[in-house]
């Protein structure tokens, strides 16, 4: 029998079809990977928010200065998209702001003026309902921040 | 534009049968064999998340349904496995291809000769005819020459040829 004929006697026999338990599960699967689907991405915008920390244990020498406005230097932040009130759906239920740790780096020089650095790690957590779906999301912002406290007695 | 699940679906519907057939020569019954597909599909996905998460090329999926073959054939719950099945191997329900005729004596002959090829044959086959793989997709599936993969590809059919021929010769003396 030529390999031409062979080929045609093949093609009388066809690969059966997955069944319809594993053909659900596998599309169940790939549902599963692919995670919701997000039909229009909205930009949210970006808020800046100035923030005042209070750090306890901060050396006694500084701690009277701290009554005057200190100067905050805020690392840049890879999240710092926040979802405001114009975000369409999305309700702010909660915040909160939290210092995770925080490094006393003693003194530095800043601009002629001697300074007491203190570096922060600090989490902001913003809680968002989205009314269409009742859903409740925390969305958290870890960062870095420098406190620099002007020291004018020793 | 669809988004990437149904685009994987739609994928799935298209090659779902032809996965299944070559997962056949790395199981012992229907239900290994899906769970072959699942398993590699899953294994597609994260591979492909790195390139745009389009659906893989037919020859990576068949190397990924052979490696997790191999690694289910190691493991010691395959081979319990292996020894269950026995029942499902006896299922006469349980079979590889259907004929596309009702009735098609010869197709059905030519089924079990397909079943009984080797393996290295037999993927081969499977990979050129139901895959629609050319010989050097096949070679680089099984890091084998395109020479090679085409000679056992002629090689497969000249078995099969010369099965169908026995089947037939030992009909006519029986009649």
């Amino acid at each position: 029998m030529q390999t031409d004929a062979i080929e045609a006697a093949l093609a009388r026999l066809m690969p059966p079809a997955l069944s319809e338990d594993c053909q659900f599960e596998i599309e169940a699967m790939i549902d599963e990977l692919a995670g919701p689907e997000v039909e229009e991405i909205v930009e949210m915008p970006v808020r800046r928010t100035s923030r005042w920390v209070i750090g306890s244990g901060i050396a006694a020498a500084a701690a009277g200065l701290l009554a005057i406005f200190p100067f905050v230097k805020t690392t840049p932040s890879h999240a710092t998209a926040a979802v405001s009130e114009e975000a369409p759906g999305l309700v702010l239920i909660g915040e909160s702001d939290r210092v995770e740790a925080m490094t006393d780096e003693g003194w530095r020089d800043s601009d002629g003026s001697a300074m007491h650095a203190v570096r922060l790690n600090v989490v902001a957590e913003n809680s968002l309902r989205d009314e269409e779906t009742g859903i409740t999301m925390r969305i958290s912002e870890p960062r870095e921040e420098l406190l620099l406290t002007p020291i004018s007695a020793f | 534009m669809s988004s990437p699940a149904q685009q994987w679906k739609k994928w799935l519907a298209e090659n779902g049968p032809r996965l299944l057939l070559f997962a056949r020569g790395w199981s012992n019954c229907r239900q290994d064999a899906e769970d072959l597909v699942q398993e590699a599909i899953l294994r597609m996905w994260h591979h492909q998340a790195d390139k745009g998460g389009e659906p893989p090329d037919l020859p990576l999926v068949f190397s990924t349904i052979r490696f997790c073959g191999l690694n289910h054939h190691r493991s010691e719950s395959r081979r319990r496995k292996r020894e269950e099945s026995v029942i499902y191997l006896n299922d006469f329900q349980d079979v590889w291809l259907d004929p596309v005729l009702e009735e098609d004596e010869e197709a059905v002959v030519l089924r079990e000769a397909v079943q009984n090829l080797s393996q290295k044959l037999r993927e081969v086959v499977v990979m050129k005819f139901w895959g629609g793989l050319t010989f050097l997709q096949i070679s680089e599936t099984l890091a084998i020459s395109p020479n090679t993969a085409a000679s056992r590809y002629r090689y497969a059919l000249e078995q099969l040829a010369h099965e169908l021929r026995r089947v037939k010769e030992d009909r006519r003396h029986a009649n």
